[in-house]
């Protein structure tokens, strides 16, 4: 059960202050009137709920009381990206299909967008009512003090639309670049709504980059897809050390979809992805995984509420971290069986490597169940190499190095060997087992 | 080859093996048996170098080098092989290229050509056929999600391509069909060589149909009670291990 979060502590009014005072100041000059209303929506909600604290059940193992996370700047125009540094973020294969959102701006001369049918768009929703009156029925629901701000600060956004049975072999990519340049942190608010028709087949990067020191971007995305949709979801995150990214992303699945996630973490200040997932129709499967590999004092955050809303869905949740020197992770994900979602099939497993003693894991698997005739599991375990699989590899000619070098790579390689495009897996690949080697 | 003197070890405070002494020579196949809790397993982990156990008395020499003195990889790159009963699983570490990595640092201290993957891979897809083992073990983690009998393969087919000088089979018997216990003991038996030499650690004397040891010695109570020739393990198989008490 959420705790009441008492709003009368001089920490959390100072950040309600601050907050207050950036959004008067958005809503005087920078702001978009076509999200005034979703504006105003969602700062009346953050005054109500006031700003979480540690108690806060939402954020346990997350430091909210950081002044840097309310005392943000709002660019007013965004960073211009040189073609080399945008060049380098786009993965082979994503040349043609590539969007770049800098500070939250889709930057038209970085992106290249090609349907041959016309069956994929990409659009600003400033006008599209219907998209609008969404992002305004969820901010109404929403709890996130964080995807609060998204909205209550978003000058723009926009809609992935794909249509009835397309199918794309490749990946669309969507960059998200943040510039931290300035004295105080960088807000940046992409907010993308991504709706897939029925029947269609999907690849989707989300690569988040902050470019420099300050960086703060707080993306929201909304995947809701149709009947028997088939969405490969790939996130990586990366970035400066002194940057901070927080991301919500929810997903709505309708019956017999079938939706893949893999999120890779590179850390910073601070890293933090909420998902929320809604199985809403029969049949619907979610195969989740998240990786990090952490050092020096980067954090990575996975929270996760995913709700079987209907009969004979599966989920599978698996989470991997490495961590060393001072780093800290954490996965807290509760899985929701509803009411009559009977034949529910749920499992959630979370293991943390330890390279370092003062490194932090914490793990909080947790399962609610209102259904009958359901099959829930889930475990955790946080610890250092396994000695029995050191000593195989030693008895296999391998040193103490090489052999702990293998364990931990192969630690984090079973989630990133299982991302679906080998030039994003050999990125990631590349950006968090570069980080094992000392 | 081996040559292991009044051998005391155990582990924390128990002591488990009591004082064995063996010769083992090139060319030869030794089997040890004995009922459980006789010391046999322990024999194996103490000859690999396992850390948990600890030896209190006795030299072992390999080669003419003490073994006692060298790390378990330094014991795997000098030519001792050793193939588990219950092999550990490693997910994320594929099959194919734990051992080609494997197979490499060997190759590389004894001056030998490494092999890139494709290289590797026909070498690898040639021993995994005499084995009977699908190509789809390759790909998946090491070990993992593993039959036990695709497990004491997987043993066998390191054994292989590493081509050490001593192996030791712990239990390869256990837990195998009658067909996977044929396939496994004839590619054992054309491993063997008189340039290798092998211990066959069993409770069973059934695989001794298919793989003929030269020497057979019953464990007991932590030392070797008695030795013979196969004429020894068909004794047990008749009599049982009463003959020994």
């Amino acid at each position: 059960m959420q705790k009441e979060i008492p709003v009368k502590t001089k920490g959390s009014q100072a950040h309600l202050a601050r907050i207050k005072e950036r959004f008067d100041g958005f809503i005087q000059s920078g702001s978009n009137p076509a999200f005034g209303e979703i504006n105003e929506l969602a700062s009346g909600i953050i005054k109500t709920l006031g700003y979480p604290h540690r108690t806060h059940e939402m954020f346990t193992f997350v430091n909210t009381a950081d002044p840097s996370l309310t005392s943000f700047d709002i660019s007013e125009q965004p960073t211009r990206l040189d073609d080399d540094t945008a060049r380098s973020l786009v993965y082979t294969g994503c040349e043609n299909s590539v969007l770049f959102f800098i500070d939250g701006s889709l930057d038209r001369g970085l992106s290249s967008f090609y349907s041959k049918d016309g069956k994929m768009s990409i659009s600003p929703i400033e006008q599209n009512q219907a998209a609008k009156r969404e992002i305004l029925e969820k901010t109404k629901s929403e709890k996130d003090i964080f995807a609060l701000l998204n909205a209550a600060f978003m000058k723009e956004a926009f809609l992935l639309d794909v249509k009835d049975g397309e199918s794309t072999e490749g990946f669309i990519q969507l960059i998200f670049a943040a510039s931290g340049s300035g004295e105080s942190p960088a807000l940046s608010t992409p907010h993308i709504l991504i709706r897939t028709g029925e029947d269609t087949n999907i690849g989707i990067i989300a690569r988040f980059v902050s470019l420099d020191k300050g960086a703060f971007s707080i993306p929201a995305l909304s995947i809701s897809a149709g009947e028997g949709a088939k969405i490969k979801y790939i996130c990586v995150q990366e970035g400066h050390e002194d940057s901070r990214h927080i991301v919500k992303t929810s997903a709505l699945l309708s019956k017999d979809t079938h939706f893949t996630c893999i999120t890779a973490s590179s850390g910073s200040a601070l890293v933090r992805h909420n998902y929320e997932i809604h199985l809403q129709g029969e049949g619907a499967e979610t195969d989740f995984n998240a990786v990090s590999i952490l050092k020096e004092k980067e954090q990575a955050h996975h929270y996760i509420r995913l709700h079987h809303e209907a009969m004979g869905c599966i989920s599978r949740l698996k989470f991997r971290n490495i961590l060393n020197d001072k780093a800290r992770a954490s996965a807290d994900s509760t899985v929701v069986v509803h009411a009559g979602a009977n034949l529910s099939d749920s499992d959630q497993v979370m293991k943390s490597l330890m390279l370092s003693p003062d490194a932090k894991a914490d793990s909080k698997p947790n399962l609610m169940i209102y259904a009958d005739d359901v099959k829930c599991t889930h475990g955790s375990a946080v610890g250092q190499i396994d000695p029995e699989q050191l000593f195989y590899l030693k008895t296999r000619c391998f040193s103490q190095d090489m052999a702990q070098r293998i364990l931990t790579t192969g630690f984090a390689d079973e989630i990133i060997g299982k991302i679906p495009f080998a030039p994003a897996r050999d990125g990631v690949r590349k950006m968090l087992l570069g980080k094992l080697e000392r | 080859m081996l040559e292991i003197k009044d051998l005391h070890a155990g582990i924390e405070e128990n002591e488990i093996l009591k004082g064995i002494s063996l010769s083992v020579n090139k060319g030869e196949i030794h089997a040890i048996m004995g009922p459980n809790g006789s010391g046999k397993s322990t024999l194996g982990n103490v000859l690999a170098g396992h850390p948990s156990y600890k030896v209190s008395n006795g030299s072992v020499l390999f080669e003419g080098d003490d073994l006692l003195t060298l790390e378990p990889e330094d014991r795997a790159l000098k030519g001792l092989f050793i193939a588990y009963q219950h092999p550990v699983e490693i997910p994320g570490v594929g099959n194919a290229e734990f051992m080609r990595m494997a197979y490499n640092v060997k190759a590389k201290k004894e001056g030998r050509e490494e092999l890139d993957p494709l290289d590797f891979d026909e070498l690898m897809s040639r021993k995994m056929e005499l084995l009977g083992m699908d190509a789809k073990y390759k790909e998946r983690g090491v070990n993992e999600g593993f039959s036990g009998g695709e497990k004491k393969k997987n043993e066998i087919l390191q054994m292989a391509l590493l081509e050490p000088k001593l192996t030791i089979l712990d239990e390869i018997d256990s837990g195998l069909d009658i067909d996977a216990l044929r396939i496994v003991a004839e590619n054992i038996q054309k491993l063997s060589g008189d340039k290798n030499a092998i211990i066959i650690i069993t409770h069973f004397p059934r695989i001794l149909k298919y793989i003929k040891p030269h020497f057979v010695h019953v464990l007991g109570s932590g030392r070797i009670l008695k030795s013979g020739g196969i004429e020894l393990a068909m004794e047990l198989e008749s009599k049982g291990y009463d003959i020994i008490k």
